[in-house]
């Protein structure tokens, strides 16, 4: 059962839990840190930045994996249909070298001209669609690594903050500043994470032009004006030809 | 010519067990479950990517797989098609082989 919006094609509800999950490993994360950073006071400032830029702006991976794997597969079945069809229609002692006759010729120039060229783009687009969700995959995986690490490191440098209590007098004040240096430091290669992930982002802006492109070129096969995508405009063409084909007389052994 | 014995038992022409072979290609292709189906399962919720739903690009990869999936549903109905066409025609020269010999080929008829 889907959730309209929150699960549904790759998202199933196993990885609405997971998302959960992350969710509350990024936020375990940040509280860890949080608490190791106390007594100095900047718990509620590690919270703050945990819960409303790191949790929102890291969601998992894996759907994006999975559209990769999919949309890969989908190419991969695309080029071999085209590839056995080519070699049907083309090759030698296929229908081409076998065949001659106006419904011969009308066959072959269908499969030549309109067919294979409109598995081509359909190819192409599949594989712009796994190239944009493999590179958000990657994106995301590395925004999560990156985060856990700096998590990591701000939590041992808390810890080694820890030692300069044992100063008298000062040391319980040398201990905090350190501890808001870290935090500071923290938040700030947060920031800079997020700011990175967004501008791999905004760079997937070409593989969205690719996707567009890819879609052009799909409207041109799939079009009877050239222009304007219509997924009957193939089936419209093929019957333009039909009754050339249906003809016996027109299929003659070369 | 070169006659063997088809797919069906049948002694046929050369050129017509490869005009069999193309047809049996283009029924047997099923685009809809190697590619409609699948394309239809990859939608992704906007969930899944808040940061790129601000850029449009959630909006372009939906309207990818939407034309995506039309086409392929397009393709898969113009591959039947095309296939019945071309096992009409092996048909026809399977049953005009069976009664006029292998060599039946008809750019010979009314000549």
């Amino acid at each position: 059962m889907s959730i309209p919006g929150i699960t549904g094609g790759v998202v199933s509800d196993f990885d609405a839990a997971g998302h959960t999950t992350q969710a509350a490993a990024v936020l375990l994360a940040g509280m860890t840190l949080a608490g190791v950073s106390e007594a100095s006071g900047a718990s509620a400032v590690v919270y703050l930045a945990t819960s409303t830029i790191a949790v929102p702006n890291l969601p998992p991976s894996h759907p994006f994996n999975e559209a990769n794997v999919k949309w890969t597969e989908v190419a991969q079945s695309l080029r071999d249909l085209r590839n056995e069809l080519d070699a049907a229609v083309n090759q030698r002692a296929a229908v081409d070298a076998s065949w001659s006759g106006p419904g011969a010729d009308a066959f072959c120039a269908y499969a030549n001209n309109t067919l294979l060229p409109a598995i081509d783009k359909l190819a192409a687009c599949a594989d712009e669609a796994a190239q944009t969700c493999g590179a958000i995959r990657d994106t995301l995986d590395l925004g999560l690594i990156i985060y856990l690490a700096t998590v990591a490191a701000g939590i041992v440098l808390c810890i080694i903050a820890n030692y300069y209590n044992s100063i008298p007098l000062v040391g319980a004040f040398i201990a905090a500043m350190l501890k808001w240096i870290i935090v500071d430091a923290w938040i700030f290669s947060v920031l800079y994470t997020i700011y990175d992930m967004l501008n791999t982002l905004l760079a997937l802006q070409q593989e969205q032009a690719s996707m567009e492109e890819a879609m052009r070129q799909l409207a041109t096969v799939f079009s009877t004006d050239g222009s304007k995508f219509d997924a009957a405009a193939l089936e419209l063409m093929r019957r333009e030809v039909e009754s050339v084909m249906q003809d016996p007389s027109g299929w003659n052994k070369s | 010519m070169q006659a063997v014995r088809g797919g069906s038992g049948m002694e046929v022409s050369h050129n017509t067990r490869q005009l069999r072979a193309a047809a049996r290609l283009l029924i047997d292709a099923d685009v809809k479950t190697k590619v409609t189906n699948k394309v239809a399962d990859l939608h992704i919720p906007a969930t899944a990517w808040p940061l790129m739903a601000a850029f449009g690009t959630a909006s372009t990869y939906g309207n990818l797989r939407e034309t995506a999936e039309k086409a392929a549903g397009g393709l898969d109905t113009v591959v039947q098609a095309l296939g019945r066409t071309v096992q009409g025609i092996a048909s026809y020269y399977e049953r005009m082989e069976s009664q006029y010999g292998t060599d039946f080929d008809s750019a010979d008829v009314g000549s």
